[in-house]
C-alpha cells in the first residue's frame, strides 16, 4: 500500500469510524467509500500532475466528513446496531471494543453451544433411553438456562473484556489474555459438566465420572479454540482500518 | 446555466438514483457519472452522499446490491453493483409523478415554467 492509498483510507476512516453500526455494515461502508474515493482520485490525477492536489480535490469532492457520518448513521437500520453503546468505567471505547461487544457473535456462539449440548443429550438418551426420557422436560429448561443464556451473557462479557485488555500492552495484555482463557475454559467446562450433574442423578451415575469430564473438557477446549479463531479472522478483516491513525493531520481541513 | 448544488436536490436524490439505475445496474461512481452526463456537468453533489442514499434505498427494498464478480479484471478495490427491484420501479413511477406535480404547481407560483 502506498502513501496515497493510506491517506485515502484515512479520509474514509474519518467518516466511517464514528458511525455506530455492526462490524460488517461498517466494513462495507469503508470498502465502498474507499472504492469511490479511489475512482475520484484516479480521475483527478489524470487532470493534474500533482498527486497532493489530486488528493485534496478528491476529498473535497467526497464531501464534509461530519455530514457524511451523520448521513451514514441515519442509513443504519436498528438491527445493525451493536449490543451496548458505551462501556461503564472505560472512557476509551475504540472500534475493537464495539466489535468484540457485538451481540451477534455471542448469539451465534450460544446457539452453537446449545445445539452441541442437544446433540450430546441425544447421544446420552440413546445410551440410556428410559432415564433420559423422564428427564427431557427438566433437561430442556436446563439446556436453555445453562447452555444458551449462560454462554450468551458470558461471551458478551468475555469478548468485551478481551477487547479492553487489547488496549493494554506488554505483560498486562499477555496476563489478561491468559486469565481470560483460563476463566473461559473453566466456565465453559462447568457449564457443560453441569448438564450431567444437575439434570438427572441416575443418568449422571450411569456414566463414568472420567468419561464425562473428558467429554466436557474436549468440548469446551474446542469451543474456546473456535472462539479464538473466529475472533482472529474478524480482526484480520478490520485490522487495516482500525489501526489507521485518523488523528494525523487532515488531508483537507475544511470542506 | 448556473450550477445546481446537492442541497437543492436533497428531496429528489432517491428518485434520481432510481432513474439512472433504470437503464442498467451501476456502482456508486458510475451513478455519479450518469448524473454528470445527464446534467451536462451542472449538478454538483457531495459525491459521498450517494452511498447513504443507496443504503436507505436498499433497506427499503428499492434496489439490491451484489459485489462485482471476481472475474472482472480491474485494478483497485472491488465494487458493489446496484440494480433496481420491482418495488424500486414502482417507486420510480411515483417519484416521477410527484416531480411532475411539483413542477406544475410550484412553477406558476414562482412565475417560471420549465
Amino acid at each position: 500500500m502506498n502513501e496515497n492509498d493510506s491517506r485515502l483510507m484515512i479520509a474514509v476512516e474519518r467518516i466511517v469510524r464514528p458511525v455506530f453500526a455492526h462490524m460488517n455494515t461498517k466494513l462495507r461502508m469503508r470498502e465502498e467509500l474507499y472504492t469511490l474515493l479511489s475512482d475520484i482520485y484516479n480521475e483527478e490525477v489524470s487532470r493534474t500532475d500533482s498527486p497532493e492536489e489530486a488528493l485534496q480535490k478528491s476529498v473535497l469532492r467526497l464531501g464534509n466528513s461530519g455530514k457524511l457520518t451523520q448521513e451514514l448513521q441515519a442509513s443504519v437500520p436498528w438491527h445493525s446496531f451493536p449490543a451496548i453503546r458505551k462501556l461503564p468505567f472505560i472512557a476509551n471505547c475504540n472500534e475493537d471494543i464495539y466489535r468484540m461487544s457485538d451481540w451477534r457473535f455471542s448469539l451465534m456462539f450460544a446457539l452453537f453451544q446449545f445445539c452441541l449440548c442437544c446433540l450430546l443429550f441425544g447421544a446420552v438418551a440413546l445410551l440410556a433411553p428410559s432415564q433420559a426420557i423422564e428427564a427431557v422436560g427438566n433437561l430442556l429448561l436446563l439446556l436453555l438456562a445453562f447452555q444458551f443464556l449462560g454462554p450468551l451473557c458470558f461471551m458478551l462479557l468475555v469478548r468485551r473484556t478481551m477487547a479492553c485488555f487489547r488496549l493494554q500492552s506488554g505483560l498486562a495484555r499477555a496476563a489478561g489474555c491468559g486469565v481470560i482463557a483460563i476463566v473461559a475454559s473453566t466456565l465453559a467446562y462447568l457449564g457443560l459438566a453441569s448438564l450431567f450433574y444437575v439434570s438427572n442423578e441416575d443418568l449422571a451415575a450411569s456414566l463414568s465420572t472420567a468419561s464425562h469430564h473428558l467429554l466436557a473438557a474436549v468440548s469446551c477446549g474446542a469451543l474456546v479454540l473456535l472462539v479464538g479463531w473466529a475472533t482472529q479472522v474478524e480482526y484480520a478483516k478490520l485490522r487495516p482500518w482500525i489501526e489507521l491513525d485518523i488523528d494525523k493531520e487532515a488531508v483537507v481541513t475544511s470542506c | 446555466m448556473s450550477e445546481i448544488s446537492g442541497d437543492s436536490v436533497r428531496g429528489h436524490l432517491a428518485t434520481m438514483i432510481l432513474s439512472v439505475l433504470e437503464a442498467e445496474p451501476a456502482h456508486g461512481f458510475e451513478i455519479l457519472k450518469r448524473f454528470e452526463n445527464a446534467g451536462n456537468g451542472h449538478l454538483k453533489l457531495r459525491e459521498g452522499s450517494v452511498y447513504p442514499a443507496l443504503y436507505r434505498l436498499e433497506s427499503a427494498g428499492l434496489v439490491k446490491a451484489t459485489w462485482e464478480a471476481s472475474t472482472v479484471k480491474r485494478r483497485g478495490p472491488r465494487r458493489r453493483i446496484y440494480q433496481l427491484t420491482k418495488k424500486g420501479s414502482a417507486q420510480l413511477a411515483d417519484g416521477r409523478q410527484q416531480w411532475t406535480d411539483f413542477v406544475s404547481i410550484v412553477g406558476p407560483i414562482i412565475g417560471a415554467t420549465a
